[in-house]
């Protein structure tokens, strides 16, 4: 009888992002679990943000559905990171392409890039509560496509108090 | 769709557009409509291309998943189509394009702009800092301008519109007459009274 | 110089024959959430779901932990899993929450399959993992697998009167 609390699995995905030109970043996923051991890299071009060039590698694919050499990820480069990145990515690589953990942390890759972005934006956020809650709320007003994209942005919580909704799909 | 065709006519537009996203309409279904209900309903495509979407007039092959702009771009010219790209500025939540760095002539240079005929200036969908992006990197380039509701609720039809100079009776029309240029993308329900030919795409 | 890190960790564990438990950690530069999910082996459904804040952005943003019950009876590897969890948990409460959720689902039917993997092991030592993936490229094997009521890891085979899929519990 196992000791029931073995880890049966686990799983580490770590996902990075540098920036080693002011007009490159450049992000890479690893991944480790039971099953699989694998990187990928990708290069972004600002101002753009689009992917100029993608590695991948794969140490251990016990599943083996990922062989050395696949050819398809490539077809990432020139793609932009924005809106519907993820659906085009996945086109472009093919619905054949067998290993679809690679395309996956391509995406994971993208999300860094935003992510870093992201974190920048939120450097200028007040420290005060209330100061942060109009911080939020005038971010809100300039793009309404956040409106009720979140519980944080939803009607009800205090940053949308005064925000008149949008239309339904000026949200999607 | 008839509840969408009435408040299109209600607001006063001379007609719209149907652009879904892959997915080319019937004729004979379009026809109909227009029967049915004595307004101008034309047929067009939004095409998910490698460098974003594009909205296409003219083309009759139901395009499906991802296509490279070169290959649509081939494709549109053979059918003497006509290529707008839809709403390419729209951007990201948190952050917006001043963030990257991005200038309306870094923006000029992008693969997109050499291959399409026209860029929507005004989408229902983005907000004011993304349409006046599009709006000054459009007109940098000379492009054809056209604005849409990209309306997915009835309530939306019409928020934006084109404007055009010559009437337009069927798609062939308006794929004339924007390649003549003379449009003029306009915020129909905001300023209706001097927009009364608006057709959106 | 690194800009930007974001470190997801899944563990998995099974609760006697009938609950798989998945801890999630997402913890990156701006946030630092953790959710704990149980999943029913049989039906692969998800049958709890909670989580918590460590680090958020938003005065509001800890809201999002008390609305993530949406993901309870999502089958884990259903087809538009991702999709359906950025809908509903995605746009409710976080999309972050989202993330680490479709992490465990993954993570949760891989533990599956090893499982399952380990099980038929254990009555064909031979066994190997691909060659119970893949019982047609090892035909020698695969009567045994399948004598042992284990199976190769076909995700949609899984009907809800199966059971012991893992090994019980102490």
């Amino acid at each position: 009888m196992p000791f029931p609390h073995l880890l049966s699995y686990s799983r580490t995905r770590t996902t990075s992002v540098e920036r080693p030109e002011p007009d490159t970043l450049r992000a890479a996923c690893r991944l480790q679990d039971n099953l699989m051991e694998a990187e990928v890299e990708i290069t972004v071009r600002l101002p753009d943000l689009d992917i100029t060039a993608v590695q991948s590698r794969v140490l251990r694919d016990e599943r083996g559905l990922c062989p050395g050499g696949l050819e398809g990820l490539e077809n990432a480069v020139g793609v932009r990171i924005g809106p519907g990145m993820a659906k085009i990515i996945k086109g472009l690589v093919g619905d054949d392409f067998p290993c679809p953990q690679l395309v996956f942390m391509v995406e994971e890759c993208c999300h860094g890039v935003i992510l870093y972005f992201t974190k920048d934006e939120l450097r200028a956020v007040p420290e005060d509560e209330d100061e942060a809650r109009e911080h939020f709320a005038r971010m809100i007003r300039k793009n309404i496509r956040l409106y009720n994209r979140c519980a944080a942005f939803a009607p009800g919580s205090s940053i949308t108090e005064g925000i008149d909704p949008p239309s339904p799909h000026t949200q999607s | 769709m008839d509840d969408l065709i009435r408040e299109a006519v209600r607001i006063g537009l001379d007609g719209i557009c149907l652009t879904d996203h892959n997915h080319v309409w019937r004729p004979e279904t379009v026809d109909a409509l227009r029967q049915k209900h004595g307004f101008l309903v034309l047929r067009g495509n939004e095409i998910i291309t490698d460098q974003g979407d594009v909205i296409v007039f003219g083309l009759e092959r139901d395009i499906q998943g991802i296509t490279r702009l070169e290959d649509l771009r081939a494709e549109v010219l053979q059918a003497g189509g006509f290529m707008i790209a839809a709403h390419p500025f729209r951007g990201f939540l948190t952050f917006g394009v001043d963030k990257l760095g991005l200038t309306p002539e870094k923006a000029m240079q992008r693969k997109i702009f050499q291959y399409v005929d026209g860029v929507e200036i005004l989408n229902g969908k983005v907000n004011e800092e993304e349409n006046r992006f599009a709006g000054q990197v459009a007109q940098g380039l000379g492009l054809v301008l056209t604005g849409g509701s990209d309306a997915h609720e009835v309530e939306e039809v019409g928020r934006y519109a084109t404007r055009l100079a010559s009437p337009v009776r069927n798609e062939q029309d308006l794929i004339e007459a924007l390649k003549k240029g003379q449009t003029a993308p306009v915020a129909f329900r905001r300023g209706r009274n001097d927009a009364r030919t608006g057709v959106h795409p | 110089m690194m800009e930007f890190q974001r470190s997801k960790r899944v563990g998995i564990w099974a609760e006697g024959p009938h609950r798989l438990v998945a801890h999630g950690i997402l913890d990156d530069d701006i946030y630092g959430l953790e959710v704990r999910m149980v999943v029913d082996p049989a039906t692969r459904e998800i049958r709890s779901v909670e989580g918590w804040w460590n680090r958020w952005t938003t005065p509001d943003c800890p809201l999002s932990a008390e609305r993530l019950q949406d993901a309870v009876g999502v089958t884990i590897d259903g087809e538009d899993l991702a999709r359906r969890l950025q809908k509903t948990v995605g746009r409710k409460a976080c999309r972050h929450f989202a993330n680490i959720l479709i992490e465990c689902c993954h993570t949760a039917r891989e533990a599956i399959d090893v499982l399952r993997y380990e099980k038929a092991g254990a009555e064909s030592p031979d066994l190997t993992f691909r060659g119970f993936l893949h019982p047609e490229e090892s035909s020698a094997h695969a009567p045994e697998a399948t004598a042992a009521g284990a199976g190769p890891p076909a995700f949609k085979e899984h009907g809800p009167g199966e059971t012991g899929i893992l090994p019980p519990a102490i």
